[in-house]
């Protein structure tokens, strides 16, 4: 309830009654009505105001109950310890003799799996179709605004089933399947690409990379100092990196079996070894890459289109080249300001990767609504499927607030 | 014709005679095509590598699209279930209504687009891609369409293009009450059409038009609701903040295909137990508080932009807040969030089609069961022509809305 | 965040604004606690009184037998991609088959009014969350009857009307033969359904690998079958017959399949309701049973009304709902009306002119196999009317 000068009337009316009514109490005419008072409403109004949601939640829950009773079930969450026999085709270690809740947390590491190389490869190719937008280069330019407006204005349930129908069964079956030099594979069974795999050595050889790491992180160190001193180039890149790589070469070699690359092999319909991403895996993420990456396009290019037009042309005339522009001026200014919209554009992200279920790509969505069809709770399961998503997204602002706090420190004023 | 830009006394005369104002660029020095391409395409060595590159992939991309579509593709799927595409299961014997409604929309489009418009400039360019686009829709549409329909829609087009020169001849300014009334009163008076008179029930809408009645109704109803929202989350009283900021957050929190799960199998639960929804309504009803929530969250960003001495000047000559708000600061906060208002709009007609995997037959799911049988089960057809539909409305507005943007100076004022 | 000024207490009252203001909100929340609390224990006692209904009987108050003749149209969920059963026709827009027949059947008994039905499509995948959420009142859907869907599920089925099997069929020109042949194959199947878990047990019972690839829908499993995605397609039989006889000509024509001879497990096809109503039920069977025992009689949707009016022996009058030879008629006390089976057979005619019309010689063109009379050796086996 905003308040607002109203309240001036009551009492300019009953300050003229006063001069009215000679004799009366000083402290009967100060007061106003009360149902006038503002104070007063605002106290009755949140009173009756949270009054009426909690009757209406109650009346909710009521009905809920009673509708559950009638069907058979029930409101509570033992269901998740019982078994669940649903079959799910990827993920981590399950089988169909475990329980919801375990089914359930594997859908949750699909779904935060597609959500997490998703985020970082929209990421990337949004940058580049971004930068493309604004290249002098008319083709570039014109190919880039086309893929934008075409994949911004169709909807992304429609991409992902294209890409998934539409390109999976273009490709060749597993036998006459796509290879790269024997190592990666590519057909409608899916991809295979190498994979390091984690041998007994893995500890050891990672205090090595820590300990190069910190050396290398010291040489960083050092030669920055030797630049603030003498003026001269730094290359610190070029000093701490191959510093980095002689630790880790000598300590692998001194460990012994810590990390192989396991490399995958065609065996009959399937691929054995590697890291295997299964078709539906493969069309949602491209999917939600290719969409994402056209909104996080746009944002690239109105953060660099903000950036003042001054700073650029003070670079120009500092003598810079346009990519020595792009990268020390323009970017992490435009970066700060692209923050707060790639936010949302990746909580988005996250909440497309629901439409799986159209694909039938095993995460939170399609599994939790096998789960309902089976073990009848909808009211359980859809509360905890939004929270998962709730915390999901809370995480991801957390992450995000957190950067652009970094990012807008540095730079104050802006 | 004037050669250079015109003054200011020049362009506010104009304005007060209500005449288009003439803008020029100034003058170009026309450029020879090698010139062109030389400063385009090859201006450097990567430039120039780009542009061979880039070329030859998409070269040879979009040859392959070409000869996909216009040799291998079986577009007949397409014509044989046009009907359940655009209308579902709505009775054809009752389709006079949805023309009757497609009819009302083009004209207040063709007016909308009349009254935002500035004076064609009709370059040979401008004429060309029109006249090829033109062409290239009239014969698909002779291709997937027989007699009387494609008159029928070719009417249509008419209407929007004699409505647009009605509103220019007319004068924008004053058109613009009656255009807004008259999409106001669209929407009751498209559902009357549609279910009025011994009309059609709302469960056998289907098709494109189902998509297109749940966006707008989704669009219509959380506009106020998300106003609402937006108000009360910047409420002093602790208890409504804390409650409009709660309902905001978990609703934008989980993703509308859980909403419509909740809708769906949850909702009914807690209805009291004599009291039915058909499935529509409640889809409805999901995608409605869904989009309020995203729109509290757009007017919010408005009502924060708008400057601290409006509200001042508002008290200061005694506004009470419901004037304050109605008259001063909503009509700017919402001014200055129509271009992420349009947007959000657009991408609530675009989620409609997650319809199509809660089991309503809408334009993606006749897509996805319409190549049965002797269509060997190639998707890539329907899916193209469904999201073609899409493609094209949300084109158009987007467009549109770029239009409005530059007319009503968002952003410059 | 801005929020416009103190609030307006007028001349001089800055400082008491602020007092007052803190008193405000401490009085508000405390206000706020203690209407919440008591509201709870309200709460508590009303769901008490409630409970205490409720456990009065399992049986819900009212029967949806009573809520569907008030509301005067019947829900069906349907499927609308199987030819035959449940399939959305592009030419009339309409969805037609087996199942929607018996979904008119029922309305014709329960109703009076064939027409006065509302198709709902439902996926596998929603069909019982649909059902307990009461979007639909009987599921007509070739649903298979099961225990656990019988028991843990809260589905109740009524009569079977139509015995069917799991098949499989692969392409004319492979190496297989029977399934015993397909091991390391990969194999399209629906997701969601019973289908994907008799696989798995039949070819688990043969000890073969195989891989299953799942689709939702039929279109997509028709592509990977096309592109040689997988060597075998396995469904129930009246289904596969209807891809078979419907596959297109540039695959090479029905001849191009063969239906492999396993019967992979029963799967008895039932229209299903919700658990706990058994009014309900008793009207959904006895109309099923009704067109069995029609058939059975040989009343047919031509016949009936001489039938009703000159009943040739007392199981058809009966059946008819009229009495015999000025007697009274039979009313089996199901909440429908006496003459029900009339409306019935007159909308839909009897059992077997339902399976003639879509899945028969007019249909699919499947021989009647286990779902003729049990007096021709099949299953269909009419419970009596009397």
């Amino acid at each position: 309830m905003w308040t607002g000068p109203g309240s001036l009337g009551p009492r300019l009316a009953h300050g003229l009654r006063f001069t009215e009514m000679a004799g009366s109490s000083v402290a009967e005419v100060q007061r106003a009505a009360i149902w006038r008072n503002v104070r007063f409403l605002r106290v009755v109004g949140q009173l009756v105001f949270a009054v009426v949601v909690v009757w209406a939640f109650r009346e909710l829950y009521l009905n809920l109950e009673y509708g559950v009773r009638r069907v058979g079930t029930d409101l509570s969450f033992d269901f998740l310890q019982t078994r669940s026999g649903i079959p799910i085709k990827e993920g981590i270690a399950y089988d169909p003799n475990q329980s919801y809740l375990r089914a359930y947390v594997v859908a949750v590491a699909n779904t935060v799996r597609v959500a997490g190389i998703g985020v970082v490869l929209a990421m990337l190719l949004g940058l580049v179709i971004g930068v493309a937008r604004l290249s002098p280069n008319w083709l570039v330019r014109k190919i880039a605004q086309v893929y934008v407006e075409v994949i911004r204005n169709t909807p992304v349930l429609i991409q992902i089933i294209f890409w998934y129908f539409g390109i999976l069964f273009a490709l060749p079956l597993i036998e006459g399947g796509l290879s790269l030099g024997g190592v990666a594979f590519l057909s409608q069974r899916g991809a295979a690409i190498p994979w390091p795999h984690i041998g007994e050595g893995a500890g050891a050889w990672g205090l090595w990379l820590l300990g190069g790491l910190v050396l290398a992180g010291a040489v960083w160190w050092w030669r920055t100092k030797v630049n603030e001193r003498t003026g001269r180039p730094h290359h610190r890149v070029l000093w701490s990196l191959p510093v980095l790589v002689a630790v880790a070469a000598v300590g692998y070699a001194i460990v012994g079996d810590a990390v192989r690359l396991d490399v995958p092999e065609v065996a009959g319909r399937l691929y054995r070894g590697g890291f295997q991403l299964s078709g539906e895996f493969t069309g949602i993420l491209v999917g939600l890459v290719i969409y994402t990456a056209a909104f996080i396009a746009e944002i690239v290019r109105g953060s660099i289109l903000a950036v003042d037009r001054g700073q650029k042309e003070a670079a120009q005339a500092l003598g810079l080249s346009p990519a020595q522009q792009l990268r020390f001026v323009v970017l992490p200014q435009a970066f700060r300001i692209a923050v707060p919209p790639l936010n949302s554009q990746f909580l988005n992200l996250t909440k497309n990767s629901s439409l799986a279920v159209a694909v039938a790509y095993p995460e939170l969505s399609s599994v939790s609504s096998t789960m309902i069809n089976q073990a009848g709770r909808p009211f359980q399961i859809t509360m905890l499927v939004m929270a998962t998503y709730l915390t999901m997204s809370l995480t991801i602002s957390f992450v995000m607030n957190v950067v652009n706090r970094v990012v807008t420190r540095k730079g104050e004023g802006r | 014709m004037m050669d250079r830009v015109p003054t200011e006394l020049e362009r506010v005369a104009a304005m007060l005679k209500e005449e288009p104002v003439v803008e020029f660029a100034p003058r170009r020095e026309p450029v020879a095509p090698s010139g062109w391409i030389r400063q385009n395409l090859f201006s450097g060595w990567f430039s120039g590598i780009l542009t061979i590159l880039v070329g030859a992939v998409v070269g040879y991309l979009g040859f392959g699209l070409l000869k996909w579509a216009f040799l291998t593709a079986d577009w007949t799927v397409i014509k044989a279930n046009l009907r359940l595409y655009m209308v579902g299961r709505f009775p054809p014997d009752e389709l006079w209504r949805v023309w009757a409604c497609v009819y009302l929309v083009t004209a207040l489009a063709g007016l909308s687009w009349g009254v935002t418009r500035k004076r064609l400039a009709w370059t040979v360019r401008k004429a060309a891609t029109r006249g090829a686009l033109a062409v290239l829709a009239l014969a698909s549409l002779a291709y997937l369409l027989d007699g009387v329909r494609i008159w029928v829609l070719v009417g249509a087009v008419v209407v929007i293009y004699a409505a647009a020169v009605m509103a220019g001849r007319l004068g924008a300014r004053r058109l613009h009450i009656p255009v807004i009334v008259g999409w106001v009163l669209a929407f009751p008076l498209i559902i009357l059409l549609l279910r009025g008179f011994g009309g059609v029930p709302p469960e056998r809408w289907g098709g494109f038009l189902l998509n297109v009645v749940v966006a707008v109704v989704g669009i219509v109803l959380s506009f106020p609701i998300g106003i609402v929202l937006a108000l009360g989350r910047r409420s002093s009283l602790p208890v409504i903040r804390v409650s409009c900021i709660g309902i905001i957050e978990f609703v934008r929190g989980a993703p509308l295909y859980t909403w419509l799960l909740f809708g769906l199998f949850v909702l009914p639960f807690l209805l009291p137990a004599g009291v039915v929804l058909p499935n529509i309504v409640r889809a409805m009803i999901v995608v409605t508080v869904f989009s309020s929530a995203y729109v509290a969250e757009i007017v919010r960003g408005g009502l924060q932009g708008v400057h601290l001495g409006q509200y001042e000047a508002a008290r200061a000559i005694g506004l009470s807040t419901t004037k304050m708000m109605a008259f001063i600061v909503l009509p700017q906060a919402l001014r200055s969030t129509i271009p992420a208002m349009i947007s959000h709009f657009i991408s609530l007609f675009k989620d409609t089609s997650l319809l199509a995997v809660i089991g309503f037959i809408e334009a993606l799911r006749i897509a996805r069961i319409a190549p049965q049988g002797q269509f060997s089960g190639d998707l890539r057809e329907t899916l193209i022509f469904a999201g073609l539909l899409f493609w094209m409305v949300a084109f158009a507005m987007s467009r549109w809305s770029q239009r409005l943007e530059r007319r009503l100076g968002v952003g410059e004022r | 965040m801005f929020r416009p000024g103190p609030e307006g207490e007028g001349v001089g009252g800055a400082q008491d604004g602020r007092r007052g203001k803190m008193r405000t909100i401490s009085v508000t929340k405390v206000a706020v606690v203690a209407a919440v609390l008591a509201l709870v224990a309200a709460g508590c006692t009303r769901e008490e009184e409630r409970a205490e209904d409720g456990d009065a009987g399992q049986q819900p108050a009212q029967s949806l037998l009573q809520v569907v003749q008030d509301r005067g149209t019947l829900r069906c969920g349907v499927n609308e991609t199987v030819p035959g059963f449940g399939f959305l026709s592009p030419d009339t827009g309409e969805i037609e088959g087996f199942d929607i027949d018996f979904c008119r059947a029922i309305a014709a008994a329960v109703l009076g009014d064939a027409e006065a039905i509302e198709l709902m499509p439902v996926s596998a995948e929603e069909r019982f969350s649909a059902l307990r959420a009461g979007n639909y009142d009987v599921l007509v859907r070739n649903t298979t009857w099961t225990s656990s869907r019988d028991g843990t599920e809260g589905i109740a089925f009524a009569h079977v009307n139509f015995y069917d099997g799991q098949g499989m069929f692969v392409r004319a020109d492979s190496p297989y033969r029977r399934v015993a042949d397909m091991d390391g194959t990969a194999i399209c199947v629906t997701a969601g359904t019973t289908t994907e878990l008799n696989l798995a047990d039949y070819m688990a019972q043969l000890g073969l690998d195989y891989e299953a690839v799942t689709f939702e829908e039929n279109p997509q499993l028709q592509q990977a079958f096309t592109r040689g995605r997988c060597d075998g397609w396995t469904s129930d039989k009246s289904q596969l017959a209807g891809l078979i006889s419907a596959w297109p000509d540039e695959e090479g024509g029905p001849e191009s399949l063969r239906l492999l001879p396993d019967t992979m497990s029963k799967e008895p096809l039932t229209p299903a309701v919700l658990d706990g109503d058994s009014d309900w039920l008793d009207a959904v069977f006895w109309v099923v049973n009704g067109l069995i025992l029609a058939e059975e009689l040989g009343v047919t949707g031509g016949n009936v009304d001489e039938m009703a009016a000159d009943p040739p022996s007392a199981l058809v009058a009966s059946l008819l709902g009229v009495g015999l030879e000025g007697g009274a008629p039979l009313d089996s006390g199901l909440g429908l009306s006496v003459d029900f089976m009339q409306g019935v057979l007159r909308a839909v005619g009897n059992y077997g002119e339902i399976y003639d019309r879509h899945v028969g010689r007019d249909g699919l063109g499947l021989p009647r196999g286990l779902n003729a009379l049990w007096s021709d050796g099949g299953l269909q086996y009419a419970i009596p009317i009397r």
